[in-house]
């Protein structure tokens, strides 16, 4: 491995790469090869305990009944199915909190006397865990998709108002007083100087919001539900079947990050003005 | 000093607005829920009553329901969230400090960090069996992930200048970790426990709702099963107060473990 690395230098020198470029090229392939070597072993040793009855398949399961499990899952459409009903109520709750977190902490931000009124009630909001309020909200909106979108938004809305609240804060003062010396308008001051100073935080938000609401829409599907992965996953764990189970708890995670990452490259993108 | 005596008349009230605004922001949800309540706008039912409520939580306590709880409760985070500190906070050093301990962890963390935890519950219950073991389990694994990533950021931040500085005056890798880089890393270690305590009062929480025999978080799904609006809405009143007074205690631990830190000119 070594040796590779130091025969290969010589060649792309005649392209003169800057020093700090060669480090960079061969950097990366070192983290992805530990990172594969790492799950690669991992999972061997897994599947091999597993064989040789080092531990109980019955509560560890292993990668190969797994990867059938999952395979099972989609072929079968069960999958499929269950996943629509959560990607619905899932997106639902989070359009809503979107479109009112983020207004009424930009709000906040903004006036310091709304601020005053509603900062304590969201902070402790924003400390507790709104979890707690999920067999209310079932109480109050049914067992069917009414009680997770409210979950949803409940978990996503607090979060996306208090970075909304925070990143209007945020603005330079400087900007500010400037635009004011220039007469500007509540309007322009606002689109102009604190909108686009927010957004970055803004966009953290609603990727931290995300995230909340993925695990609210399961933890309310896992709560008490006619379908949706999380009910899937309920039905699965009540028959001790761990294999579906931790294929489903993959794929939602998988959903998660993934869901964050492409807010996070919108993020990127609606900010590219800044570089 | 006469000049300073007028604009701190001024800035007293300014000073206690955010106190007058928001608590009174409070008061007047509650006072308009009662009212509600009183005159039949919403049904009593589903909504109970800021009275009710008292009288509830005032109930709890004479028959030692809430404090046998909260005893349950407080024992499941401290075990769960004191493992999760010891762990977090060395696999995060670790994790930190050596550049391939990061690589081979890092998947897992991540992993960790996007699934939800709380629905490998039936697992977990195979394992531990229903009841405090198990809630245990959930809490630390949910407080364990922010511990981690803090603190291995904690240490990756440390300024190279200080370890450079540290090796070639001789210090081995153990006074390197002790007088160098934990020092250094204190704050953000510290804030990665906030951030794990506040998961693991969720873990709590919800891990109780699924596999508890007893705790805040069982009394609320157990209230709730049996349509108990007002009980509910208590123990969620304890769950809030609990999360904020524990916040603020994180927070208070936090400049306190940084006082020591003298700016240098």
């Amino acid at each position: 491995m070594t040796q590779g690395l130091r025969t290969r230098p010589p060649r792309p020198v005649a392209a003169a790469p800057p020093s700090r470029a060669v480090g960079l090229r061969w950097l990366p392939p070192v983290r992805a090869r530990f990172v594969l070597g790492s799950l690669v072993v991992v999972l061997a040793l897994w599947q091999l305990c597993a064989s040789i009855g080092l531990v109980d398949v019955q509560f560890t399961s292993t990668p190969v009944a797994i990867v059938q499990a999952g395979g099972d899952l989609l072929s079968s459409g069960e999958l499929w199915e269950n996943a629509q009903t959560t990607l619905v109520e899932f997106f639902a709750g989070f359009a809503l909190a979107v479109v009112v977190g983020v207004p009424v902490g930009m709000l906040m931000g903004w006036k310091l006397r709304i601020r005053q009124t509603l900062e304590p009630a969201l902070i402790a909001l924003y400390v507790t865990p709104s979890l707690a309020l999920l067999p209310l909200v079932v109480l109050a909106l049914g067992i069917g998709e009414a009680s997770k979108i409210a979950m949803v938004f409940i978990e996503a809305v607090i979060t996306i108002a208090v970075n909304a609240m925070a990143g209007i804060r945020e603005t330079d003062p400087k900007l500010v007083q400037a635009a004011r010396a220039f007469c500007a308008s509540g309007g322009a001051m606002f689109g102009k100087i604190l909108f686009p100073s927010a957004l970055p935080t803004i966009m953290a938000g609603l990727r931290l919001g995300a995230g909340r609401g993925v695990i609210a829409v399961i933890v309310a599907e896992l709560y008490g539900g006619t379908d949706g992965v999380g009910q899937l996953i309920s039905t699965y764990g009540q028959n001790f079947d761990v294999a579906p189970l931790l294929f489903l708890t993959l794929v939602v995670g998988i959903f998660g990050y993934v869901v964050t990452a492409l807010l996070r490259v919108l993020g990127t993108a609606a900010t590219s003005w800044e570089r | 000093m006469t000049t300073t005596v007028s604009p701190r008349k001024r800035r007293v009230p300014e000073k206690a607005m955010p106190i007058v605004l928001g608590g009174g922001f409070l008061v007047l949800v509650a006072i308009l829920w009662q009212i509600a309540a009183w005159a039949g706008l919403v049904n009593p039912f589903l909504t109970s009553s800021p009275v009710l409520i008292a009288g509830s939580l005032g109930d709890q306590i004479g028959s030692g329901l809430l404090l046998r709880s909260l005893g349950t409760s407080a024992l499941e985070l401290v075990i769960g969230f004191g493992m999760a500190a010891i762990v977090g906070v060395a696999v995060g050093l670790l994790m930190g400090r050596y550049r391939y301990v990061d690589y081979v962890v890092e998947p897992y963390v991540w992993l960790l960090y996007s699934a939800p935890i709380v629905a490998l519950f039936p697992l977990l219950v195979l394992m531990f069996g229903l009841g405090s073991p198990t809630v245990v389990a959930i809490t630390f694994l949910m407080s364990v992930i922010p511990v981690i990533v803090n603190s291995a950021q904690g240490v990756r931040n440390v300024d190279p200048k200080l370890i450079r500085t540290a090796v070639s005056f001789g210090a081995g890798e153990t006074a390197l970790l002790r007088k160098v880089i934990l020092p250094a890393s204190v704050p953000t270690v510290m804030a990665g426990l906030r951030l794990g305590v506040g998961r693991g009062l969720v873990g709590v929480v919800v891990g109780e709702f699924f596999a508890g025999d007893g705790g805040i978080g069982y009394n609320i799904s157990f209230f709730a099963g049996h349509l108990g609006t007002t009980e509910v809405l208590a123990s969620v009143f304890v769950v809030i107060v609990a999360g904020v007074l524990l916040n603020v205690g994180a927070r208070k631990l936090e400049s306190l473990a940084d006082s020591w830190r003298t700016e240098l000119p």
